[in-house]
């Protein structure tokens, strides 16, 4: 079998300037649009549990276009006009917005590019009754913020014996040797930070491919009416 | 071949190990080249690092295209050394430490040079995420490393992960502050009045400011060239 190398492959300039150019990756994306990836809309209460907001939750896909904000249209069922409501972004870069609850609103997403034009994309309708209470995104685990604030202030010390008197003891033997130290602890650090990580990365991998057992119920859709999902731009 | 593994012999000695450097070396004349071949050095494997991590992430095959394709991201790390080197010198000049434009690009070359590695392994699983997050949502603007972090700190199942991810983060502190410790040394050691605060001001200053380039520009166009690589996977998360 013969088997050509890649480096003599004489149009490999001309392929990546086209990937660079045109981002046609793996897959090519037919026009620039905007895609939705993941879609949850959920209803918000009052102490009572009784409906107040509604709260819709987007991931999207941009496919290359830079959005400096997303806003949702919304109008409810006797309602003539849409009104906007910008949307703010969450720790997981998704985009939330909540408008005031109603039985049935109509809604549709309206994204403003960096450059260029308004891009108008997704809608539909929201039944308020068939919508699933909101859950409230967790704030950061104390003790990971603990465990970060002791290490940072462990660590401004250490980084400020580097910054000694540059006239007395800049080539001395002592920092030398505290060089040397910090030097060893970081490349051992190092190779141990590439170690786990390669081990978790492949733990992760081959998670991910075992088979599904038989009898597994298909995950849940997000959407407050189970809608298909990903939805596509219009 | 010689002065490859030379050149590799000072990295090892006057980057990494920036501690053994002495403000007189930084400013003897063939310095500068000598700081920048380290500099490069450094960057050259930090961009191997970071080579693995785009494969291990996108789970694509090797393709030479590709592999020439990221490095061209290290250009974008390459013109942001360089503003950040005008910067430096800038705030500087603006806290009255009037040292020469080249003796400053000198020392951040020798500190880069050493840092840029250890930041690549350190920050190598976020990178990991972060990619697969940018290869998802395809907006060059979101900052995808703060978001892979959080995320990776959010994980409630799985402590191991956030031990890692706490390790991680906090040897990659740990070398920015050392190396800025160092070159804050290295420069209130060069020219006539030595002010170590000043020195750190001017450091912090600049610091800052190239962060915010970092944010506004530098990391929007470095995610562009990975989407545009990566391409469109229409994978949902």
């Amino acid at each position: 079998m013969v088997r050509r190398s890649n480096i003599l492959r004489p149009s490999l300039v001309v392929v990546l300037a086209a990937k660079l150019a045109t981002g046609t990756g793996p897959q090519i994306a037919a026009a620039p649009t905007i895609t939705i990836v993941q879609l949850r809309v959920a209803r918000r209460g009052d102490k009572n549990h009784k409906p107040q907001t509604i709260e819709i939750i987007a991931t999207l896909n941009t496919h290359a276009v830079s959005v400096s904000g997303l806003s949702v249209f919304y109008k409810t069922a006797g309602g003539t006009t849409f009104t906007e409501v910008k949307c703010n972004r969450t720790r997981k870069l998704a985009y939330r917005a909540e408008f005031p609850y109603a039985d049935s609103s109509e809604y549709y997403f309206e994204a403003t590019p960096r450059e260029g034009d308004p891009i108008r994309f997704g809608g539909g309708n929201i039944v308020g009754s068939q919508l699933p209470d909101s859950q409230e995104e967790r704030p950061l685990p104390a003790s990971v913020l603990v465990g970060l604030g002791a290490a940072v202030a462990f660590l401004i010390p250490l980084a400020g014996g580097g910054g000694g008197n540059p006239g007395a003891g800049a080539g001395s033997a002592g920092q030398h040797h505290g060089s040397n130290v910090i030097l060893i602890v970081a490349i051992a650090g190092g190779a141990a930070a590439a170690a786990i990580t390669y081990l978790v990365l492949r733990h992760r991998k081959a998670a991910s491919k075992q088979p599904v057992p038989r009898g597994t119920p298909p995950p849940k859709q997000d959407s407050g009416r189970g809608e298909p999902q990903p939805r596509t731009a219009d | 071949m010689a002065d490859r593994i030379a050149i590799v012999a000072v990295w090892f000695e006057k980057s990494l190990q920036i501690g053994r450097l002495k403000p007189g070396e930084a400013a003897s004349p063939k310095a500068l080249r000598e700081a920048l071949a380290c500099y490069l050095t450094g960057l050259v494997f930090s961009r191997a690092v970071f080579v693995l991590v785009y494969f291990a992430s996108t789970g694509q095959k090797f393709e030479i295209g590709d592999a020439i394709g990221i490095p061209l991201a290290l250009l974008v790390q390459l013109v942001d050394a360089a503003l950040f080197v005008l910067l430096l010198h800038l705030c500087l000049l603006l806290v009255g430490r009037r040292l020469r434009l080249r003796h400053v690009a000198t020392v951040c070359c020798y500190a880069l040079g050493g840092q840029l590695p250890f930041i690549a392994v350190f920050t190598a699983y976020f990178r990991y995420s972060a990619i697969q997050l940018a290869l998802n949502r395809q907006d060059p603007s979101l900052p995808y490393l703060g978001a892979a972090i959080t995320s990776a700190l959010e994980q409630r199942q799985d402590s191991s992960i956030r031990i890692l991810v706490l390790v991680c983060l906090c040897l990659a502190v740990a070398t920015i502050l050392f190396y800025s410790a160092h070159i804050v040394r290295l420069l209130s050691g060069l020219g006539a009045a030595k002010s170590t605060a000043r020195t750190w001001m001017a450091y912090i200053a600049g610091f800052c400011v190239n962060g915010l380039a970092m944010i506004y520009y530098f990391n929007p166009a470095m995610w562009l060239l990975i989407i545009r690589l990566g391409g469109s996977r229409g994978s949902t998360q």
